[in-house]
């Protein structure tokens, strides 16, 4: 049944994946660019000073790029259950319905991290070739906070999606918006080293959100 | 059951925790109370401060008196700052005080220093620039080459090529070695630019809280270590005078004038918390004037540019808007994520007021009134009433929502 709801998941979202995917990647390929061209026209000792002197991590580009690609995914995979009735549906199938949300929104995380993690991952092999890694962990450490605000958009997208109330989902709406605005409220390089852990746990707890609308949904609060 | 008591707790958490950070920050964009302080110099023609203010009446006058004077005479007050004014209209003196004047002796003689907290108060990269102090050409260059010494020894890398320059680095570790400087540093200060007329290289506090004075002259590392009190932070300065190396704070907030020649860390009987109070350093060829501002007001002291011996103080004190005193009544407490003091971000309780209790005790009567007319248990109404005490107007409104 897990494989099979996979698969499901998998079918409804490849799409939207794949677009935020390209998205990324897009974005990345254009920040790795800029910085080649400052190294290959000021040299990549003019890299170093406005990194260390003005606190640039030249990555800029891809910050926002996060947030949206959790909305696509978010919107892909858990409109269609509302607008076409199918979550009447999928909750009547044979397996607990908790695991069942649970196992749809591991599948939209799991294609989410996979995502920003080979955009991180494009960005960090590309700046080892120029600074040493302790500067490169600096840039890594900067940007988790946004992969983070991906993933809160992600499960705020889909308890919005889930919901069956208007009142309730423009409430929701709007903390999410007030959750994501956190992760980018300092700009200052591995500002957010101290809170990084509760962003983490703020994550885990979300979980919550869809559940909590699904809850609803089965109350028959429409 | 749990899992809906969970759902509803942490909507109602965050609920009040979106609301204690946007609503006051909303407020504060409504009814902005911004203070701004007065200009103070020290004068040494009047042997006291002259305060320029900038309100409704502008206004200058000596601190203590209620004479007001006019620009004019103000400049004549303050020849170390309007000496352009005094020369353009033939008034400058030919000495001030004892000391003979002119423009170029005013020009060379003055400087402005500016510290942050927010400038010490953030993860500092562990990489450093190094300039070439004597450059083969004379004149200053970008440097190329930067030093960490983040894993108990100086380690140097060739920036273009991110690569390590084995010979350097040995060469620098076995000079801070030689001085005993004790691993990690506490804190760094150097002015990495080129549009400055030499340089000095870094002040570093090592983790003893020993001051260090490094530089690389010719290639080849310069490591004096500097005898004073435990140092908490060290502020460079290439001032074209080249009388002080930099300025200093001890571990218990004291503020020390380092000189270039012979090291002298002389003690100026100020004490300011650079990684609280944002402090600003004017000197000239009579006085030097250091400024500390916080939250509540800002300070001014004045000692004498030859001896250091004190001249004076004076304090202004913000006024407290009505603004901020009708938020405590409305607010229990704000919470923020940033602070102007500091380039972190984590959550942050302020402002607690106690005031908003008032508040806070109508809304929870109307919160018990409300519940017992829709006939809900005691219990609840009882926590009803009690969040909405403590959470105020925050969980008032998200009841409000109905969520």
């Amino acid at each position: 049944m897990e494989k099979a709801i996979i698969v499901k998941e998998w079918l409804k979202t490849r799409l939207a994946a794949a677009a935020s995917m390209v998205l990324c990647l897009a974005m990345a390929a254009y920040a790795i660019l800029k910085i080649n061209r400052l190294v290959a026209l000021k040299g990549a000792d003019h890299l170093w000073m406005i990194m260390l002197l003005k606190d640039n991590t030249f990555i800029d580009a891809i910050q926002y790029t996060t947030v949206i690609s959790a909305i696509i995914v978010g919107i892909a995979q858990m409109a269609p259950e509302m607008t076409q009735k199918r979550l009447k549906l999928t909750l009547h199938l044979p397996y607990p319905q908790m695991r069942m949300v649970g196992l749809m929104l591991s599948v939209g995380l799991a294609e989410l991290i996979a995502i920003f993690a080979l955009q991180c991952a494009s960005i960090a092999v590309f700046y080892s070739t120029l600074i040493p890694a302790s500067l490169v962990w600096r840039v890594v450490l900067t940007s988790l906070p946004w992969y983070l605000a991906g993933l809160i958009a992600y499960l705020f997208t889909s308890a919005v999606c889930l919901e069956g109330t208007w009142m309730r989902r423009v409430v929701l709406a709007l903390l999410g918006v007030c959750a994501v605005m956190i992760c980018y409220l300092q700009p200052a390089p591995e500002a957010y080293n101290g809170m990084l852990w509760m962003i983490v746990a703020f994550v885990f707890l979300l979980a919550l959100l869809p559940l909590g609308s699904v809850l609803r949904f089965k109350e028959g609060r429409q | 059951m749990i899992m809906k008591k969970s759902y509803r707790i942490f909507i109602y958490a965050f609920g009040v925790c979106a609301l204690a950070w946007f609503l006051p920050w909303l407020y504060s964009l409504a009814f902005p109370s911004a203070a701004s302080d007065p200009f103070v110099a020290y004068s040494p023609v009047a042997d006291a401060f002259v305060i320029s203010e900038n309100g409704e009446v502008p206004s200058i006058r000596i601190a203590g008196s209620d004479r007001v004077y006019s620009k004019e005479e103000r400049d004549s007050l303050l020849p170390q700052i309007y000496f352009t004014q005094l020369a353009a209209r033939e008034k400058l003196p030919d000495s001030i005080a004892g000391k003979e004047v002119s423009l170029p002796i005013f020009k060379h003689s003055q400087w402005v220093f500016s510290s942050l907290p927010m400038d010490i108060n953030k993860v500092q990269p562990q990489w450093h620039l190094m300039m070439e102090s004597m450059p083969k050409r004379y004149e200053l260059e970008d440097p190329d080459e930067a030093f960490s010494l983040s894993d108990g020894e100086v380690r140097f890398v060739e920036m273009a090529g991110n690569r390590v320059d084995e010979k350097r680095s040995q060469r620098f570790s076995k000079a801070f070695s030689e001085k005993g400087f004790a691993y990690p540093p506490r804190h760094f200060s150097a002015n990495i630019t080129a549009r400055k007329p030499y340089d000095e290289g870094y002040l570093i506090v090592d983790d003893a809280g020993a001051l260090f004075h490094v530089k690389m002259r010719a290639g080849t590392p310069y490591v004096a270590k500097i005898d004073m009190p435990e140092a908490k932070c060290a502020f460079i300065l290439e001032n074209v005078d080249r009388r002080l190396l930099g300025l200093v704070f001890d571990k218990d907030n004291n503020l020390y004038a380092l000189e270039r020649d012979g090291y002298r860390a002389v003690p100026l009987g100020i004490a300011i918390d650079p990684g609280k109070q944002r402090m600003a350093v004017m000197a000239n060829i009579f006085n030097i004037v250091v400024r500390s501002r916080d939250n509540d007001g800002a300070d001014w002291w004045a000692v004498d540019a030859d001896t250091y011996s004190p001249l004076g103080h004076y304090r202004y004190d913000y006024p407290e808007s009505a603004a901020s005193r009708a938020a405590e009544w409305i607010f229990p407490f704000r919470l923020t994520f940033t602070d102007v003091d500091d380039s972190y971000a984590c959550p942050r309780i302020t402002n607690v007021s106690f005031k908003a209790l008032a508040l806070g005790s109508i809304l929870a009567a109307i919160m018990l009134v409300w519940g017992v007319r829709r006939r809900r248990d005691a219990s609840q109404c009882a926590a009803i009433a009690v969040c909405t005490l403590v959470f105020g107007i925050y969980f008032f409104i998200i009841k409000l929502l109905k969520v």
